[in-house]
């Protein structure tokens, strides 16, 4: 600030700034209080719960943090701290298992949504403009109605005197009733319908800003529609690909109500492991240390996401 | 100037971060003038413009209305209003919604704000619009309710951003011939940020240049256009050729410059000394063809490069023996010269100037 | 331009996509009609599955739970939400941005079990009991990540100017923000706070975990019928739940387009 006129007695120029800065501190407060006391501090306690003992079944689990700051004690405390519950992970084969089938589950099943979801956001995309919108929200309604709901539906049709096998057994289709219910495909078709908006969304909103002109462009240089649609149509969607995938996978993964009704007792899931761990079990450090390795699977699909979406904004602003 | 000051700008600075985005402007506004605020994208005008609003405060300086500083009073308690480029009308209100908003907060009785309401409808030709929201109107009619709201209030200054660049160019002339009148009938003080050097000369009492953050210069149309203040400016009002050489001779008001290729010619001087780098601004139309063989003074050889036929001239395209471009608008009845064809132009040295 | 050509390719995956997506809807609204106790097998047409909710206090309870949780929890999170939307759109930078827009992001990504699990070791070293009030909490830590995400994709897109212009009219900071943001950004409040009562009247798995005697909520309550068997009065109650959405969502697009027509639609 050099060599300004500046009479004094002008206290006030900078209040306007500063009480707006202030504004917007107040702004921020409650939902930063917010998340910090009910997301921040419950994943730290889970992080901290997973180095506990597991051999007591009920609280207080040790170690106890101590309430000073006396050096001595948290040393004392620190080095009670136990990998135990890890070790167990990894020694039983049950829980390999459980992370195994969570992940292939989700893969499959991520698979099937993303191309019969690709099938049905192109067709919305390039309806006329008038229905789109339409189209759109009859595409995403279901995904209002209550998961419980449509999870529900399955059992249903699925089982053995459910509708699919009452319909296949009058068409002649099969002679005796099809087993589906309480298998792993049927986790794969409950995953696939209570996941498929999903994927549409994302799909729809890349495919729908596509210039029709390029695909005329494209045709006009030669190519056929199946290469129009490999060379144009797909890698110009990659964004809403890659951004509809991880939105299925992620929350597949830790999937609970799916595998609970429609699976079998052999379906394995970490989310159903873990919720037995909790509620059957009472082993809730053992818990909190599946919930560990289930944060530590899904933390680079979730990065990914956040930088996906961090481009998409980006691109629209 | 005769006229009173009603604002003045002292030694304005604004920095975003590390960027200086006003840097030290001082500029006196007088009351009922009509002051454009020119400059390309990103010169700073319309932070300066924002800065006078109160949207944006100073780091440095001050900005004073009738002699008292502006400076850390809000927006909503200065007696200017603002009409914004993208109109920024109310969505969710009707046309007399949008132009009633101020006016419910103007300490006006409820009468006193219909008949202001009734008299703004009128003057912007919004009759029957009244009920219409901001997307049921045309582009024009939108500039006209953004115009009327920020007039509502009779604001000792009307601040305009850019008040033409929405409407396409045929709307765009006949509006701003409404917009000088209705300036000259209300009196009021305006003051308009554009990059449009068309608008500016065709609109303004005086224009104020500005670059990367300062004030170039400001004056009149006619004074920015005859003595422009630098080369920037030469270049930014109105089409210039910028003729670099040497001055070897200083005289009161002439000086005589030397190009590279050893010709000498004379010019309008104001500043320099004999040794500076200058340049010599002559506009296209002050250019002529003169006979090659007649010897006189401001001389200068050229080739044709291309010419054009515009109906009340021919535009010729031409290039220096120092292989610098050059512009000539020829008038009507000058032979047109061929591609190719080697030229002498000609000019008054009253009709060239000395810029640095 | 964008004349459509919908192939035949393309109409039939329309078709299929949507009958997949509404037929085991459709089939639990039909079969909640069926007089037989055999919910898979019809036999003839019946509301008595619907006559026998009302009696049924366990289910006429958790549904009170689960209203009075989904409205409360979705309030609070409508503003909490709103207000870190705004934070973070308006704020500019500030101290711990990164900090904060991870936290929000959070909940949307965290597998619910984790979620559930880590809320309920909070409640318990705090020593809170568990019941209708950690319920809530849980859906607000829940609700307002999805009501930001929202709020702030209207608040992207909102023309900054319009707020300028009120001040310049002669509004205060306050009257600006509730006499034009608001009013402008109310399609996405209202849309966020929709989402946040649904997710909340949705919920099962942190409800499990935050629940404590006594606060049993809808969805705890069907999925424990569920997991027994499909009956009448689950698709009844089933049926009852999508009636009382789809309703919802076809007030507020009529509500929306009539407000659109009259104002919005550049």
């Amino acid at each position: 600030m050099s060599g300004v006129v500046h009479p004094p007695g002008e206290g006030g120029k900078r209040r306007a700034p500063s009480k707006r800065r202030w504004g917007s501190r107040l702004v921020l407060l409650a939902p930063a209080l917010w998340l910090a006391l009910f997301v921040l501090v419950p994943l730290l306690i889970v992080v901290r719960m997973s180095v506990s003992e597991s051999v007591r079944a009920r609280p207080p689990y040790r170690p106890q943090l101590p309430a000073s700051l006396d050096p001595e004690l948290w040393r004392e405390a620190l080095g009670e701290l136990t990998l135990d519950n890890y070790r167990d992970l990894a020694a039983s084969s049950l829980y390999g298992e459980a992370l195994l089938t969570s992940l292939g589950l989700a893969f499959v099943a991520t698979a099937i949504i993303l191309v019969s979801g690709y099938g049905i956001a192109l067709a919305v995309a390039r309806a006329p403009q008038n229905w789109r919108m339409i189209l759109l929200a009859a595409v995403v309604l279901p995904f209002w109605t209550s998961f419980l709901v449509r999870v529900y539906a399955w059992i249903g049709i699925l089982k053995s005197d459910g509708w699919l096998n009452q319909a296949f057994l009058a068409l002649g289709l099969i002679s005796a009733p099809l087993a589906i219910l309480n298998t792993n495909a049927a986790v794969v078709i409950g995953l696939v319908y209570a996941y498929l908006p999903f994927m549409i969304l994302p799909l729809h909103a890349s495919l729908e800003k596509q210039d029709p002109a390029l695909l005329e462009a494209a045709a006009d240089l030669g190519a056929s529609p199946l290469r129009r649609f490999w060379t144009v149509t797909v890698p110009l969607s990659l964004p809403g690909i890659v951004a509809g995938s991880l939105l299925c996978f992620i929350p597949m993964v830790g999937e609970f109500v799916v595998p609970e009704l429609l699976g079998g007792t052999e379906t394995l899931m970490l989310g159903r492991v873990l919720w037995s761990e909790f509620f059957s079990n009472a082993n809730w450090p053992l818990a909190s240390a599946i919930a560990v390795v289930l944060l530590a699977i899904l933390i680079l699909p979730i990065v990914a996401l956040r930088e996906s979406e961090r481009r998409r904004q980006e691109a629209a602003s | 100037m005769d006229s009173k000051t009603i604002i003045r700008i002292q030694t304005v600075t604004k920095r975003f971060g590390p960027a200086v985005a006003v840097r030290n402007v001082s500029l006196d506004l007088a009351e009922g003038e009509f002051f454009c605020l020119l400059g390309p994208s990103g010169c700073g005008k319309s932070t300066l413009m924002r800065m006078i609003a109160g949207f944006e405060e100073p780091d440095e300086g001050r900005i004073e209305l009738d002699g008292a500083d502006l400076v850390g009073t809000p927006p909503e308690r200065r007696p200017l209003n603002m009409m914004f480029q993208s109109y920024a009308l109310f969505p969710h209100m009707t046309v007399s919604g949008n132009i009633a908003y101020g006016l419910r907060r103007g300490g006006l009785d409820k009468a006193e704000q219909a008949a202001r309401l009734a008299e703004m409808i009128r003057i912007a030709r919004l009759d029957g619009f009244e009920t219409r929201y901001p997307a049921q109107l045309s582009g024009g009619q939108r500039q006209r309710v953004a115009l009327a709201r920020a007039l509502a209030r009779r604001p000792r200054v009307l601040l305009l951003d850019e008040p033409l660049g929405a409407l396409d160019r045929s709307l765009r002339e006949s509006t701003q011939a409404e917009l000088k009148e209705l300036q000259a009938r209300l009196g009021t003080t305006f003051v308009m940020v554009t990059h449009d050097q068309d608008e500016a000369m065709s609109l303004a009492d005086r224009i104020g240049i500005m670059q990367a953050g300062s004030l170039i210069q400001a004056g009149s149309p006619r004074e920015v256009y005859e003595r422009p203040a630098s080369r920037f400016v030469a270049g930014f009002i109105g089409a210039a050729n910028l003729i670099e050489g040497t001055i070897i001779r200083r005289e009161p008001v002439f000086a005589r410059i030397a190009l590279a290729d050893g010709t000498e010619i004379e010019a309008r001087a104001e500043t320099g000394e004999p040794g500076d780098a200058v340049a010599v601004m002559v506009r296209p139309e002050h250019l002529s063809l003169a006979a090659g063989d007649v010897p006189g003074p401001n001389r200068l050889a050229a080739t044709v490069t291309a010419t054009a036929f515009l109906g009340d001239g021919v535009s010729i395209r031409a290039r220096l023996a120092s292989g610098q471009d050059i512009r000539v608008l020829a008038h009507g009845g000058a032979p047109e010269p061929l591609r190719g064809e080697a030229i002498t132009l000609a000019f008054a040295a009253d009709a060239a100037r000395v810029v640095t | 331009m964008s004349a459509a050509r919908l192939s035949p390719l393309n109409v039939t995956a329309l078709a299929l996509g949507l009958a997949f997506l509404y037929g085991p809807i459709l089939l639990v609204v039909v079969f909640s009609f069926n007089a037989s106790r055999l919910a898979t097998v019809w036999a003839g047409f019946s509301t008595g599955a619907y006559r026998g909710l009302l009696d049924n206090a366990a289910l006429m309870s958790a549904l009170w739970t689960s209203l009075r949780i989904a409205l409360v929890s979705a309030c609070v999170a409508t503003v909490l939400g709103t207000l870190a939307a705004l934070a973070l759109v308006r704020g500019g930078r500030f101290l711990g941005r990164g900090m904060f827009t991870g936290l929000l992001y959070v909940p949307l990504v965290l597998p619910e079990v984790v979620t559930g699990l880590s809320l309920l070791l909070l409640f318990v070293a705090l020593d809170l009991g568990r019941g209708t009030v950690t319920v809530a909490i849980a859906h607000v830590t829940l609700a307002m990540s999805f009501v930001t995400l929202v709020v702030q994709a209207r608040l992207i897109g909102f023309d900054r100017s319009l707020e300028e212009a009120a001040r310049d009219l002669g509004a205060s900071p306050l009257q600006a923000f509730f006499g034009v943001t608001l009013p402008i950004i109310a399609p996405a409040v209202g849309a966020g706070f929709l989402l946040a009562f649904t997710l909340s009247l949705d919920d099962l798995v942190l409800a499990s975990f935050a629940s404590g005697p006594g606060s049993t909520t809808l969805p705890m309550y069907v999925f424990g019928q569920a997991r027994r068997g499909v009956t009448p009065e689950i698709n009844a109650v089933s049926s009852l739940l999508i009636a009382a959405v789809a309703l919802t969502l076809v007030t507020v697009t009529l509500l929306m387009k009539r407000r659109a027509g009259a104002s919005l639609a550049r």
